[in-house]
């Protein structure tokens, strides 16, 4: 159990650096959006049914297109990917990008055949980007996941 | 808690309420003397910000992925075209390859200066307040190079006739 004087002081130290920061006192300006990581939360790769799984917890307001996803299998040596299998998604005709499709999903799960071995340990580089609702967009984001026996 | 523990404390909470503070004035850039950020053209040439002194500048930054930002494209270009001659620039460092940013420029006959480098441009992002790295990001500037207002996001043809209205001299 916890000392008083100690949740005392832990209580000053929050208020502290929430003043310093303009927490208490910041007006609703600009910077009201999540940072890339918490928008796209990427999850630890996984392996189900023989396939290499893939998955995001996507904030409300954000999505993530299919385009933009790519993935690279670094080891094993010697196996590939198969094509990737993603749940449908919302599809639009953009006059600039052409046919695209995103999703706004909770979670998101990407499944990818591995070829010529079994997926017990794996190292993928993957690769998405995605937007806000709000109207705005964050950079390609590229990612090392790893999967462990 | 004892003398030794308390006096722990208090440099603990000040040194925590410094960096709140660091991070508050980072976020609060309003009015604040803009750095002489350096800007390298599509031809690899190197610019400065200083370059726009005594026009009001709209940093626009961009990417040909971002569709927001082609969005809000065609607005700054009629608007670069119809306030240019009472001090109004538009520049637009785009976070992008070279190839895309062409291509983007030819599509939609772009008339103010676009500047590339994803290094260069990434620090000016950071310097001008964008530490998320979302786009677009756009940041007015006086033409004594002060921020005046940033905005994270797209901006409506109403929001930037607004601004117009109320920082361009008539």
């Amino acid at each position: 159990m916890f000392p008083t004087r100690a949740i005392v002081f832990v209580c000053a130290l929050a208020a502290s650096a929430a003043a310093g920061a303009g927490i208490l006192d910041k007006p609703k300006a600009d910077s009201q959006f999540l940072p890339v990581d918490l928008a796209f939360d990427l999850q630890p790769l996984e392996a189900r049914d023989g396939k290499l799984v893939i998955s995001w917890r996507i904030a409300r307001g954000y999505y993530l297109y299919r385009q933009r996803m790519s993935f690279e299998l670094i080891e094993p040596k010697g196996a590939s990917l198969g094509t990737p299998q993603f749940p449908a998604g919302e599809k639009h005709h953009d006059e600039y990008f052409g046919d695209v499709e995103v999703y706004h999903l909770d979670t998101l799960a990407a499944q990818l055949p591995l070829k010529g071995a079994k997926p017990q340990k794996a190292k993928i580089k993957v690769g998405y980007q995605g937007c806000a609702d709000a109207g705005l967009c964050y950079p390609p984001q590229e990612k090392v996941l790893e999967l462990e026996p | 808690m004892s003398v030794r523990g308390t006096i722990a404390a208090i440099l603990v909470a000040a040194i925590a309420g410094a960096a709140g503070f660091l991070t508050y004035q980072r976020g609060h850039l309003r009015n604040t003397p803009v750095p002489d950020l350096t800007l390298i053209d599509l031809d690899g040439q190197t610019h400065h910000l200083s370059e726009y002194r005594g026009k009001l500048t709209l940093v626009n930054f961009w990417a040909s992925w971002c569709a927001p930002c082609i969005q809000e494209i065609p607005m700054l270009v009629k608007a670069q075209s119809q306030y240019a001659a009472r001090g109004f620039q538009v520049i637009g460092p785009a976070m992008d390859s070279r190839q895309p940013v062409l291509d983007a420029m030819k599509r939609f006959g772009i008339n103010y200066p676009v500047y590339g480098s994803e290094d260069e441009v990434t620090k000016a992002m950071d310097a001008l307040g964008d530490d998320g790295g979302v786009l677009p990001y756009s940041v007015l500037i006086s033409a004594d190079g002060k921020v005046l207002e940033r905005f994270a996001g797209g901006l409506s043809q109403a929001k930037l006739d607004g601004l117009l209205a109320k920082y361009l001299a008539p």
